[in-house]
């Protein structure tokens, strides 16, 4: 579990690559990400006491579904064009933190500090804006709807669709990997020296 | 034992926590959701009649298919609002239209053509492609050097099928009172052919050339009786004892490519007994083999006014408009059959 947010990044591939492509739904679903995460660890940690290890799983899977229904209605009634956005992938993002806490219960080594969790959270959302933000840019030459340049070449479109999604997505996974890897060589180079 | 128990009962604690947090939350945001959800349907119907200030549900106007909501402006009705949903390329579209008293479009907007191609077919959502329409009535046809768009032609070819079939309905009830709920008794109302022995038969035609194509499936057919019908032509067959004994239609409806011609045969009930002489024309021939087969026509045997298009039976793999526009042929035609 040494790449979480890659991994995280990975676990929240299908919203990202359906719903990612400019860089305001960048921003709607990394911050419904960030909230059902926080309020569901937190219904989590409340009632850790409470709950025997082996019913874990099963009250993450309830207390998650619960959270994401609650968010789905207060979206419905106050923010209608942003839910009917999020559609369908909101159960989803749901299950995303579902599989996230559950990561928890098996490895261990994933900080419970709140910080910490902060901290993967804001890099599966700088991760989102990134592929949100290039997606839009170069799909349709605008960010945040106001124009940058004009786009008229016909290939742009796949930065619209899954697809483009998928193969930006591969890139920058590919380009976290590149940098790790030169990051561990370089500490290498200095612990050698 | 005791585990497992106490297991159960920390489960269905949990489960009725969380039932009773959600149904909470359901209560005290349930005037905010069906608020929130009337506005977006208020400013969906503002998009495409601006004027309005008033949108009465209480008095739409109704056809078979189509449900028109009455727009008002100052308690001035001013037009028609009405949804329509199409069969695309690759996924259901839906639209919203907004149409004057005149029968002319008002405004046109895309709701969902997301599933579409994208980059391609789901243009058709651009305000550019949506601003076409303003202005347009039934009368007006398919044009693919301004209407379709660059490597998409199948998704707008679609939309005007579906906005055209929404015209021809407002155009169906248009003539009566509009807004009354009389008006929508008579649009949907089957009037009886009380009398099926024509007495005067001054304007019975024996045509050769039609009655050849009349008598290959009423064999029993002598005269025919040309009728008035938007769209098509449509023949009422006597036999020698001048007894009505079904419709015949003659139907040229646009496909992809070129038009596409058939004839339908119908009891008097309006039940379809044949559809033949398919002719697709200059539309690929490889997409239409199914379309031009017996068993295709066929199937629409028996089927009547209240059929609905099936994409499961009635749909083509790689040709979505012919048997679209061959199923809305054949409901037009039904449906002068039905009204007479």
């Amino acid at each position: 579990m040494k790449n979480k947010s890659s991994y995280l990044l990975a676990v929240n591939l299908c919203p990202t690559l359906a719903i990612t492509n400019s860089l305001e739904n960048s921003l709607i679903v990394s911050i419904v990400i960030t909230i059902n995460y926080l309020f569901s660890k937190g219904v989590l940690k409340a009632l850790k006491n409470f709950i025997p290890e082996e019913l874990k799983l099963i009250s993450n899977i309830l207390i998650n579904t619960m959270v994401i229904t609650v968010i789905s209605m207060v979206m419905k009634g106050y923010f209608l064009e942003e839910y009917r956005l999020l559609g369908i992938y909101l159960p989803l993002i749901g299950l995303n933190s579902i599989i996230i806490n559950d990561m928890k219960l098996f490895h261990s080594d994933i900080s419970d500090k709140l910080f910490i969790q902060l901290i993967i959270l804001a890099k599966v959302s700088g991760f989102l804006l990134i592929i949100g933000g290039l997606r839009e840019l170069f799909g349709n030459g605008t960010l945040f709807g106001k124009d940058i340049f004009s786009c008229k070449m016909t290939l742009t479109y796949i930065f619209n669709s899954p697809a483009g999604a998928l193969i930006l997505v591969g890139f920058l996974l590919a380009l976290v990997n590149l940098l790790n890897d030169k990051q561990k060589k370089y500490r290498g180079e200095i612990d050698g020296n | 034992m005791k585990n497992t128990t106490k297991n159960i009962g920390i489960t269905l604690i949990i489960v009725f926590i969380c039932l009773f947090v959600v149904a909470i939350f359901e209560i005290v945001l349930q005037k905010n959701i069906t608020e929130s959800l009337e506005k977006e349907k208020f400013s969906i119907r503002k998009t495409v009649f601006a004027e309005a200030d008033f949108f009465d549900e209480n008095k739409l106007l109704k056809t078979k298919d189509v449900t028109f909501i009455p727009a008002y402006s100052n308690n001035k009705l001013i037009g028609y609002v009405s949804y329509g949903n199409v069969s695309g390329f690759s996924s259901k579209i839906s639209f919203v239209l907004g149409i004057d008293l005149d029968g002319k479009i008002k405004a046109l907007k895309i709701l969902d053509a997301s599933k579409e191609t994208s980059g391609l077919g789901t243009k058709i959502s651009n305000l550019s492609w949506e601003n076409l329409w303003k202005g347009r009535d039934k009368s007006y046809s398919f044009d693919k050097k301004v209407d379709a768009l660059t490597g998409a032609t199948i998704t707008p070819k679609s939309v005007y099928l579906g906005i055209k079939a929404i015209l021809n309905a407002y155009g169906t009830v248009k003539p009566m009172e509009i807004g009354t709920k009389e008006s929508v008794v008579k649009a949907v109302a089957k009037v009886p052919e009380l009398v099926t022995i024509k007495k005067d038969n001054s304007n019975l035609s024996k045509d050769s050339k039609i009655l050849k194509n009349i008598k290959s499936v009423f064999s029993d057919c002598d005269a025919f009786e040309k009728l008035q019908a938007n769209g098509l032509k449509l023949y009422l067959c006597y036999d020698k004892n001048f007894k009505k004994i079904g419709y015949f239609a003659k139907i040229k409806v646009d496909g992809v490519d070129d038009f596409i011609t058939f004839d339908l045969a119908t009891d008097m009930d309006g039940k379809i007994l044949k559809v033949l002489n398919l002719s697709t024309g200059n539309n690929a021939s490889s997409y239409n083999e199914k379309v031009n087969s017996s068993s295709w026509q066929n199937h629409f045997i028996g089927k009547d006014i209240n059929y609905t298009f099936d994409d499961t039976i009635d749909s083509v793999s790689g040709a979505s408009v012919s048997p679209r526009v061959i199923y809305d042929g054949i409901m037009l035609a039904l449906d002068s059959i039905k009204n007479r």
